[in-house]
């Protein structure tokens, strides 16, 4: 189900079938979801309102079966580098949330100059054994529901969305192919940190502070180990500010773009 | 009809608080619960348990493999087998079986099996099985691989004890220059091969092509049933009628002198298996991936229907997750449920939960003399297609046949 004035279609990228959201003109932006799987949330109209924002699903997430070869972060990385070979994208603005947010991070490091600016949303990718990611895969999804959304009401919401045959069908499978990626290491890659510093680009880190699936230590380190990168935490919000702080969240990448995107690239 | 005695090894000794303080018995359930001095004592025990039923007659013994967990204690069950081999002399063993996908290395399964069947004369049954979702957990192994690591690592199992070494294997998850063990099993071709499952269709699908026995841990007679019967209709598709040899049945059984009797001695140690000692979330016992997402689905249905609460002594006994009574009952229900299901192999947990050793001692004694000689009679039952409501009353009468 999308939002109306978006567009709903299944491309075939590379040999595989996906589903692409799109919305809006301007300098195109991907944003890249995290492990719960896909929806168009009210931080995407308002994004969109002032980019060419594409939303697509992951390879696996939609699928009954998990498909051979695309079974890494990194067989996600080549994906999307063919999915933007695909579109005709030259250079994009990139986005991603929680698993999304790593994905983007491994894209940033190994082809840089396919973008211009990163912005991680609450990105998985990195391991602080002081400060561990709770284990997902032990919680079910109202639990997880629970702890990822500061505000009850909005866990409960998401709960109650979450109880019709279809929405579980859908939590089935983007489970699977959530498990398939980030089972063992831990949504993380171990070599992810030496390699960011390959990301010479002007980078935003957006935070809920109260996210206690990713918790907000793993911004600080996001900044650290970022060349050039800025950081915005939303108070009173958790995992998911897409959900939770939709405007603020496109108020903070608007203003970062128009600050740091060069002049061709800047939405209005 | 072939009868083994199976044990699990359970913990025993859970706290008394157990039921609000814990939520799992399995992953997570903290290891200082577990007391090794204790332990000493019930390893020994334990294995006095399973080396009676060779003196007893039954055709093997069975042990497995459970990890992080009260409910078994075999982590490593080519260990306890390694014990059983010095304390038997005839029965069979049977490892129920080594869980392939979670050994980095399946060739340690290969040497470690053939070991055991040279050393043992050749006794051993091999059971191959995935592990139950909790040990994806408890090993950190990724579950979404969980299929194609068993087929990949049966397959080179069964080529490193069959092919002349050294050979290569180059698979997706294991890939070998030099396949070469020594020693090679006694068995030829190799030991036999079973498939204990809970149940899944993939497992059914690989009894049906390769025609290994499939045996079905407990559940309600009504799921075994059909199950069974999945079976025989993939077979039929397939082109043969499998023989009963093929279909194998494990519950707890237990024989008193008198029902009531069964029921006073050992109502609250079945319990403790179906409840303490089986208490884990659902996400421990299906992880993602495990299972094909359709039947992960209805999984989730079921999960959404349960009331946490565990099964009664009355719902075991009457939906036929257990079979226990006086000789008599134990006799008449197995007969009636061999009439249903058309098993060829019966595999009996003769100790359960909590059993007391005395108890389990009486068991199976009571379970040689007065059950297994009626088993052992039980021809070849051919179920019909149609597996009709009314299967218990037609087989009370075979049961008599069977008797007189």
């Amino acid at each position: 189900m999308s939002a109306p004035g978006v567009r709903d279609e299944r491309l075939m990228i590379a040999g595989t079938r996906v589903r692409v959201q799109s919305a809006g003109d301007g300098p195109p932006l991907l944003y890249l979801h995290g492990a719960g799987g896909v929806s168009w949330l009210p931080g995407h109209t308002a994004l969109a309102e002032h980019c060419r924002l594409i939303v697509p699903e992951h390879p696996n997430w939609g699928e009954d079966e998990l498909a051979d070869g695309l079974e890494s972060i990194e067989d996600l990385v080549y994906f999307y580098l063919d999915f933007l070979d695909a579109l005709d994208l030259d250079r994009i603005h990139l986005a991603g949330h929680s698993l999304g947010g790593w994905l983007a991070a491994e894209i940033a490091v190994a082809h840089p100059e396919r973008l211009w600016t990163l912005t991680l949303i609450d990105a998985a990718g990195l391991w602080l054994p002081d400060c561990p990611m709770p284990d997902l895969f032990a919680l079910s999804a109202a639990e997880t529901a629970r702890l990822g959304n500061y505000d009850p009401a909005v866990g409960e919401a998401a709960i109650a969305a979450g109880a019709t045959p279809e929405a579980r069908a859908a939590q089935v499978r983007a489970r699977a192919a959530f498990a398939r990626i980030a089972w063992n290491p831990y949504l993380h890659n171990p070599r992810l940190a030496v390699r960011l510093r390959r990301v010479r680009l002007p980078a935003l880190v957006v935070w809920g502070e109260e996210d206690r699936i990713i918790p907000p230590a793993y911004a600080d380190e996001y900044a650290r180990l970022l060349p050039d990168a800025r950081v915005v935490r939303f108070p009173a919000c958790g995992h998911s500010p897409a959900r939770e702080r939709p405007a603020a969240l496109a108020d903070a990448m608007l203003a970062f773009l128009r600050d740091r995107a060069p002049a061709s690239a800047r939405p209005e | 009809m072939e009868f083994y005695s199976f044990h699990l090894m359970p913990w025993p000794y859970l706290p008394p608080d157990f039921d609000e303080k814990y939520s799992s018995a399995w992953v997570t359930c903290p290891n200082d619960l577990y007391d090794p001095e204790r332990g000493t004592a019930l390893y020994t025990r334990y294995i006095d348990e399973l080396a009676l039923g060779d003196e007893l007659g039954f055709d093997g013994v069975c042990v497995n493999e459970h990890h992080q967990t009260a409910y078994g204690l075999m982590p490593a069950p080519n260990l306890i087998a390694a014990a059983l081999v010095q304390r038997t002399k005839r029965a069979k063993i049977a490892l129920m079986g080594n869980a392939v996908p979670l050994r980095d290395h399946p060739l340690r399964i290969a040497e470690e099996v053939a070991m055991l069947d040279v050393m043992s004369g050749g006794r051993i049954i091999s059971g191959f099985v995935r592990g139950i979702g909790c040990e994806y957990h408890s090993f950190h192994l990724n579950p979404t691989y969980s299929r194609e690591r068993t087929e990949e690592g049966i397959d080179l199992i069964l080529r490193a004890w069959t092919e002349p070494g050294p050979f290569s294997f180059w698979g997706k998850h294991y890939r070998v220059r030099y396949v070469n063990v020594w020693p090679k099993p006694l068995q030829q071709p190799h030991p036999p091969i079973w498939l204990p499952s809970t149940g899944s269709v993939e497992t059914i699908e690989w009894s049906v092509q390769r025609r290994w026995p499939f045996v079905r841990t407990y559940d309600t007679l009504d799921a075994i049933a059909a199950m069974f019967q999945c079976l025989r209709a993939r077979a039929n598709e397939v082109g043969y009628e499998p023989e009963p040899e093929q279909i194998g049945w494990m519950l707890p059984i237990y024989v008193a002198e008198t029902d009531e009797k069964a029921r006073e001695e050992a109502a609250k140690h079945v319990q403790y298996l179906f409840g303490w000692l089986s208490k884990r979330p659902f996400e421990f016992t299906l992880p993602p991936g495990y299972i094909s997402a359709q039947s992960m689905v209805r999984g989730l249905e079921v999960a959404a229907t349960k009331t946490g609460q565990s099964r009664s002594y009355d719902d075991l006994l009457d939906l036929g997750i257990i079979c226990f009574g006086s000789p008599e009952t134990v006799r008449q229900r197995l007969a009636a449920a061999h009439e249903r299901l058309g098993f060829g192999r019966l595999v009996g947990l003769l100790h359960f939960g909590s059993l007391p050793h005395e108890l389990t001692v009486k068991n199976m004694h009571l379970f040689a003399e007065e059950v297994l000689p009626f088993v052992r009679a039980l021809g070849p039952a051919r179920p019909a297609a149609n597996d009709g409501a009314n299967g218990r009353a037609s087989a009370t009468t075979v049961a008599a046949e069977a008797r007189s």
